[in-house]
């Protein structure tokens, strides 16, 4: 692979990476701590009050981070990946700037208003800003996602020839806003957001019962993780069920990866292990879920569906699109796809257990040893998710329009990663790439140093104050 | 001027980048002055908390002025960012060790971990207001770019021609004029964002920081000025070549009369001298007032009015940067190689629908944007000062 290229891609998933360690925790912890302070405010309960400050101050030491490495990604588009910058801007810029306006700016702005508003602004006022801050970063990912939808589903576009060469223009505004793909993702990620916080409140608060401090507060806080964490979990596991839908109609080099489906099947079953040689197009072995049709049902809503496999599908492309390779890392986007699914039952079973053994949570030894070593596990679900989602499109940085099950519709829509990559030279991508590889990892162990600081001190009263 | 889609949304660009100056510039400014009016700890958190709850929305200004750049004009966001791709990265780094050192510095007593922060946020802040403008200058002045569409390419779009190892050295290499002008605008820059970050100190707080940052304030007005002239008068300089007018006419994409009237300003050794004497007296006009409200600014200084120096900052940005937009239009970044490789807001906009889709949400949602923001600053425009702070740290001990 072309050096620019290859250093672009490994820039840009680093970047992601980092980005989702802070977002998904930005997206469920502002909205657990806008509940708490509404309880506080309904209640005039000190502790829940309390809990809103402890909680939101988390939040806001893990929020700079997030901000900062989404910045990164909103000009990495331009800066190492130009050509596909100039061919999708007209349909990719708009989701991203609505994004800024209407929600950043509201995230950010209300943001400051929660944490440094305590006792200066009314309480009504304070707590709108608290749902305000809160809407404000679900909806930034809403339109993030109406933008990364259509990189694995374009719609509402089409192709012209332009001053500058040829590019996608928009054609239909509310098809792309509308996106099936795109909208079933925003439930999946926002979701996602409130599993990992609710691990996260969690398992802060297991370290403190293990230690039977502030126990009434943390004992309370982890109730309030349950519930929400219980509902999420629970929800997630249908979302996932009909993200997986859409994605068998329409990106199915995309699901026979994530199912290591290489021959054409009906009734296919769902495998739960598996390892495939990738030259040779087959598994070495295969561990079948006790149910036949399994996969055919999932996706297609029908036992006997019928599922075109990764040789078919290659057979296909290369018909359409010239010789190439257009089946993802079978064992890559099969194994990161089947851990994220094994990790969202064992959330809902995580939150279960809590609440069985709520009343005497303090002592539950078991159930908190288990919940305090589980916060690395909703973080590792979510990366898994998204390189699942992203791995999972390649070669394709555009997918070319696809409906029933492998009909593709729009061929010219279609743009490689490889095409999408900037004019750089190789010192200019190996400059950047290390150093924000190292910058990124020096300000994330200060992040977490940090966020372990202030997680394992515990609730206090100190002023909002830099 | 035409007012069509296209201009409508050049001048919504202006103003958004406008707006990240004037916003994010005070406290890019109260930065670099950090070391020099914060002696103390406890006088640094004030000068840290002096913008404590608004440089995040700030900074969303730029965020937006971005996205605003690549909806509306993905050409220009696609050319200018892989061009610019090193000092981009650098201001990106800049910004991220700011957002992060307000956040860090005092959440952790040793008195190193409270230095690094401090010496982050002055280099961050200097290194942004230094780049942004040395990437201002080299724009108008021109970069070497190509549009590959002319000799053929349907993929590739504007590209930087001049094959570096690092097309960063040409920014600031001072032996080109492009590079020169691009290190006197980047000085320019510094000096403005710090007068302006001292019009916010003076407003913002009292005591020793107010009184510190209004005698920075006295010295650096005269530097500012002699680098205003000076820029102002290079700028007048520059020129480039016409290359061949037919292809211009046909990939530069504007309105007809338009283009007569910049082919009729070619001289006889097919020199274009630029664009800024397009509109030679509205040019005059704003050049003057901005220079003027500069004076302003030193008056209000020297009275101590906060809001006053804040509103004469204010304005001596706003003239400058209309004389920047009038002087640069139609072009949004023109080519050193030849007039026709140059991107207009004509051949670098997005499509009708998408420019239109894009003006209806900036209508709706940018008033309700200004308005919340100017509420909330309401709000938290009460002075600080040492003494506040320490009260309200150990209020904090019951």
């Amino acid at each position: 692979m072309d050096f620019v290229l290859l250093v672009s891609r490994l820039q840009f998933a680093m970047t992601a990476f980092f980005h989702f360690v802070f977002v998904p925790l930005t997206l469920g912890l502002s909205t657990l701590s806008a509940l708490m302070l509404t309880l506080h405010y309904a209640t005039g309960k000190e502790i829940y009050r309390d809990m809103a400050k402890f909680w939101s101050k988390l939040f806001a030491i893990n929020f700079a981070l997030g901000v900062a490495t989404g910045l990164v990604h909103e000009f990495e588009f331009g800066m190492n990946w130009s050509v596909y910058s100039r061919f999708m801007g007209d349909i990719f810029g708009a989701p991203l700037a609505i994004e800024a306006l209407l929600a950043f700016f509201m995230e950010s702005t209300f943001m400051g208003v929660f944490l440094f508003g305590w006792d200066r602004v009314p309480k009504a006022v304070h707590l709108l800003a608290a749902w305000l801050s809160s809407i404000g970063s679900n909806l930034s990912a809403l339109w993030i996602l109406i933008a990364n939808g259509w990189m694995q589903h374009p719609v509402g576009a089409k192709v012209e020839m332009a001053a500058a060469g040829k590019r996608a223009v928009m054609t239909d505004w509310w098809a792309i806003v509308f996106n099936p793909v795109a909208d079933v993702k925003f439930w999946h990620t926002t979701t996602a957001g409130m599993i990992l916080s609710a691990v996260f409140v969690l398992s802060i608060s297991a370290y403190h019962l293990l230690k039977k401090q502030h126990v009434e507060f943390f004992k309370k806080s982890a109730y309030i993780a349950l519930i929400f964490g219980l509902i999420a979990s629970i929800g997630e596991v249908i979302i996932g069920d009909i993200h997986a839908h859409e994605v068998a109609k329409t990106q199915p080099t995309k699901l026979a990866a994530m199912e290591a489906l290489w021959e054409t099947k009906q009734g296919a079953p769902v495998l739960l292990a598996t390892w495939a040689d990738e030259k040779a197009q087959k598994n070495l072995f295969e561990i079948p879920a006790p149910i036949p049709g399994l996969l055919s049902f999932l996706a297609t809503h029908d036992f006997n569906g019928k599922l075109l496999g990764a040789k078919e599908l290659q057979k296909m492309f290369e018909a359409k699109f010239g010789p190439g390779n257009y089946i993802p890392p079978v064992n890559f986007v099969f194994w990161a796809f089947h851990i994220m699914v094994y990790l969202g039952f064992f959330f809902v079973l995580l939150f279960i257990w809590g609440l069985m053994k709520y009343k005497d949570l303090e002592n539950a030894n078991g159930f908190l040893k288990v919940a305090l070593y589980s916060l690395p596990l909703p973080y590792i679900a979510c990366w898994l998710g998204w390189a699942t989602a992203e791995v999972g499109r390649q070669p394709w940085i555009v997918y070319p329009p696809t409906d029933d099950y492998g009909k593709i519709l729009m061929p010219e829509l279609g743009l490689k990663t490889a095409q999408a990559v900037s004019p750089l030279t190789s010192i200019e991508v190996i400059i950047t790439y290390v150093l924000f590889a190292l910058t990124f990892t020096g300000l994330a162990i200060a992040d977490f140093y940090l966020l372990a600081k202030f997680a394992t001190k515990g609730p206090e009263k100190e002023p909002e104050l830099y | 001027m035409h007012f069509d889609l296209q201009t409508i949304w050049a001048i919504l660009i202006a103003i958004l980048l406008t707006g990240y100056i004037l916003t994010d510039g005070f406290d890019l400014g109260v930065g670099i002055l950090h070391p020099f009016v914060a002696k103390t700890d406890i006088e640094r958190r004030v000068n840290i908390n002096a913008i404590g709850p608004v440089w995040d929305g700030n900074e969303v200004w730029f965020i937006t002025a971005g996205g605003a750049a690549f909806a509306a004009f993905p050409e220009v966001y696609a050319a200018l960012f892989s061009s610019l791709y090193i000092a981009l990265f650098i201001v990106l780094l800049a910004l991220i060790y700011r957002a992060v050192s307000f956040e860090f510095r005092s959440k952790e007593e040793s008195e190193g971990w409270r230095k690094f922060w401090d010496q982050s946020i002055f280099w961050s802040s200097f290194i942004t207001a230094l780049l942004i403008g040395v990437a201002l200058g080299n724009i108008f002045a021109g970069l070497p770019i190509v549009n590959s569409a002319i000799k053929g390419e349907p993929l590739l779009g504007f590209v930087y021609a001049e094959k570096f190892p690092i097309s960063f050295i040409n920014l600031i290499n001072p032996f080109t004029s492009h590079g020169l002008f691009g290190i006197l605008v980047g000085i320019a820059t510094v000096l403005f964002i710090v007068m302006h970050g001292v019009s916010w100190l003076l407003w913002k707080t009292e005591g020793s920081i107010a009184e510190r940052a209004r005698n920075i304030g006295l010295k650096v007005w005269l530097p500012f000025v002699i680098m205003y002239v000076v820029c102002t008068g290079f700028a007048y300089t520059i020129s480039f070549k016409a290359g061949d007018l037919e292809l211009a006419r046909k990939y530069l994409q504007l309105p007809p009369d338009m283009f007569q009237q910049i082919a009729s300003m070619i001289d006889n050794n097919g020199v274009l001298h630029h664009a800024l004497f397009r509109f030679p007296v509205i040019e005059l006009i704003f050049i003057v007032l901005a220079a003027l409200c500069s004076v302003g600014w030193l008056l209000a200084v020297k009275a101590a009015n906060g809001a006053k120096a804040f509103l004469f900052s204010v304005l001596t940005f706003l003239f400058a940067a209309f004389a920047v937009t009038f002087g640069v239009y139609p072009f949004a970044v023109p080519s050193s190689i030849a007039l026709e490789h140059s991107i207009t807001i004509y051949n670098g906009s997005s499509s009708h629908l998408t420019l239109t889709v894009m003006l209806v949400a900036a209508l709706i949602f940018t008033p309700i944007v200004i308005a919340y923001q100017a509420w909330v600053y309401k709000m938290f425009l009460f002075k600080i000062s040492p003494e506040s702070i320490k009260r309200e740290l150990e209020g904090a001990e019951y």
